[in-house]
């Protein structure tokens, strides 16, 4: 279930924009921080408020990388391997990454659920290499191995917590 | 040759992104001056008279752009294209985060120009801090009156909606993105019509990217004769290269179109500062993933459209990627067609399942697994793209393969045998 003030946040969006269809992005996003990802039911829930058939909401929301349609960790670390950082040895880093939360070959999410890693296309960091975005929100550029395993401990402390 | 940067403002003022230190640098002088002195069709033909050109790669006259929106047609829209997604982009990024104020009035002053109510600015996903500094310039603008109802007490409204997209880099071409917005997938739409002409919501509507506009406020507040003596005649005004790859010192760097070549860019002390392990250039991607590779031997290319052209390459959004001497070409193009095959909308059949095959090649061939065969397929799928799809992103995706086997074919020929077994090899 969306929560009020999520329904109520999606009704402001769609004044935002002169055709109210226009805030289905930006009421994806407001799903997805309440359910971590979006779940069918998240799905219809938008489409309810927005107007729109659920068939409509989730082929946009499975058109665009940063919607999670299927499960993912508390934790979403987008890690760029494109060029400019893979120049600079982001491909290391990654499967670095990989064995630190114990990952298997095609798995993306730690047993915990604590922690997804995926790769993201080029971020935009390319004179800050390597990049990564975390949970659609904040970009850590520069990152070293050091850093890498201080980010990951800190993400375990605070999934632990919850 | 020291350049005082005019986009890049905050190289010399770190505290441009605070909305008083901008004020009291001339910032919104442009803005005071067009609203109480100019009329929209003053401030396009000063845009037209400078000989700006879109900085968001294809390189269109931005004034003439403007001029295109048939008359007394509203409502209109400015929709600003900040999706920044081409490997090796970061221009736009460090405009928004570091100089916002400047891109706001430089929106601000277009909109004005083509008598546009609402402008949207489509901003990738990927970029939340900048995003966030964007609401808050806008807050900022509209708490001095430079935005909202009655701009600086003149008949002039304008509000600006940024709007974050979420991770698809077709949404970078202008079509799609107008259907991003509309809250649709986003896939390019036919031409004609021309968004000029049937744009935003089926009405006429501008696409400018952020650099373009950041140009504009000190066109209106210096005038076009001062702004045409920066850059070449063909090529007028400031560029922000950006600079990636092998070099010691990547970052953004402006400097007036024509004025630099490749080797003073990626060698010169104010600029990259040569390559790490002082070693040699062997490719150099000017444009990003999507166009082809240049070589050491075009390192005394000049950096403006008509020369890089020459040379066999676009400058596009001017994304410079450095390759050192050691770099495994193969591999690097195989990188590019991952990301090719990544973000084909898959609309057209050639690009879709194109930039899947040359995918599938490149990692054969990066495996040991290709055979003389595969290499010579490359340039077939290729070729049966280009010209076949309905946005220029097809065409960009043939531009690794294509541009790579030019120069170092040699390269591919060494990984690739007759039976595909080169396993061990690699
Ligand atoms: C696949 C593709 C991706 C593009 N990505 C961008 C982009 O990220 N930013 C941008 O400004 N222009 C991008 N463009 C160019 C736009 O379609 C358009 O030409 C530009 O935004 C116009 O603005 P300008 O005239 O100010 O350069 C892209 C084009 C294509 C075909
Ligand atoms: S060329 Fe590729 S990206 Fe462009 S519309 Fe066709 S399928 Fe989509």
């Amino acid at each position: 279930m969306l929560s009020e003030t999520a329904k109520q946040k999606i009704q402001e969006l769609k004044a935002r924009y002169p055709n109210a269809r226009s805030a289905v992005m930006p009421a994806l996003y407001v799903a997805q921080a309440e359910y971590g990802w979006l779940p069918q039911e998240a799905i219809d829930a938008v489409a309810a408020e927005m107007g729109m058939t659920s068939t409509e909401v989730g082929s946009v929301a499975s058109f665009y990388t940063m919607y999670h349609v299927k499960p993912v960790g508390a934790h979403v670390i987008d890690f760029c391997t494109d060029l400019p950082c893979a120049l600079a040895g982001a491909d290391a880093a990654f499967a670095r990454l990989r064995e630190r939360l114990g990952l298997d070959a095609h798995q993306e999410t730690t047993a915990d659920d604590a922690i997804t890693l995926r790769h993201a296309p080029c971020l935009g960091g390319c004179d800050k290499v390597p990049t990564l975005l975390l949970d659609n929100q904040a970009q850590y550029q520069n990152m070293t191995d050091e850093k890498l395993d201080a980010l990951v401990a800190q993400l375990r402390v605070a999934h632990d917590k919850s | 040759m020291i350049w005082e940067p005019i986009i890049l403002r905050n190289k010399n003022i770190p505290e441009i992104a605070d909305i008083d230190v901008y004020e009291r640098n001339g910032g919104f002088t442009a803005l005071k001056k067009a609203l109480k002195e100019m009329t929209p069709e003053q401030v396009t033909d000063a845009v037209k008279a400078s000989g700006l050109k879109g900085r968001g790669g294809a390189g269109f006259p931005t004034g003439l752009k403007w001029s295109f929106l048939p008359k007394g047609v509203f409502p209109r829209y400015l929709a600003v294209n900040a999706d920044e997604s081409e490997p090796g982009t970061f221009k736009d990024r460090e405009i928004m985060e570091k100089n916002p104020h400047q891109f706001i009035e430089g929106v601000i002053l277009s909109a004005y120009a083509i008598q546009c109510a609402h402008a949207f600015i489509y901003i990738r996903g990927e970029y939340p801090g900048a995003a966030n500094i964007l609401e808050q310039a806008i807050a900022a603008a509209k708490q001095r009156g430079y935005l909202g109802a009655q701009i600086l007490g003149s008949a002039y409204d304008l509000e600006i909606t940024v709007h974050r997209g979420a991770g698809a880099y077709i949404c970078g071409e202008e079509t799609a993105m107008l259907e991003s917005l509309e809250g649709k997938l986003g896939m390019p739409r036919v031409k004609p019509p021309f968004p000029a002409v049937v744009g935003l919501y089926g009405k006429p509507t501008v696409i400018n990217n952020v650099e373009t506009l950041t140009n504009v406020p000190p066109i209106i507040d210096k005038g076009a004769d001062w702004y045409k003596t920066i850059g070449t005649e063909k090529s007028s005004g400031p560029k922000v290269f950006c600079v990636s790859g092998h070099v010691n010192r990547p970052g953004n760097y402006e400097a007036p179109l024509g004025s630099i070549t490749l080797r003073d860019l990626i060698f010169g002390a104010e600029y990259a500062q040569g390559v790490r392990g002082e070693k040699n250039v062997k490719g150099i991607l000017t444009a990003g993933a999507s166009a082809p590779m240049l070589t050491a031997q075009h390192l005394d290319t000049k950096l403006d459209y008509e020369a890089v052209a020459a040379a066999g390459s676009i400058l596009g959004s001017a994304s410079i990627i450095v390759l050192d001497e050691d770099t495994d070409i193969p591999w690097a193009t195989q990188k590019m067609s991952r990301f090719f095959m990544h973000e084909s909308c898959g609309k057209c059949t050639p690009c879709r399942e194109g930039t899947y095959w040359m995918f599938v090649l490149m990692e054969r061939i990066n495996t040991g697994k290709g055979t003389a065969r595969d290499m010579e397929m490359l340039p077939i799928v290729a070729n049966q793209i280009l010209g076949r799809t309905l946005c220029p992103l097809g065409e960009f995706a043939t531009s690794p393969v294509l541009g790579t086997l030019k120069w170092f074919k040699h390269e591919y020929e060494a990984k690739v045998s007759a039976d595909g077994n080169r396993e061990t090899e690699k």
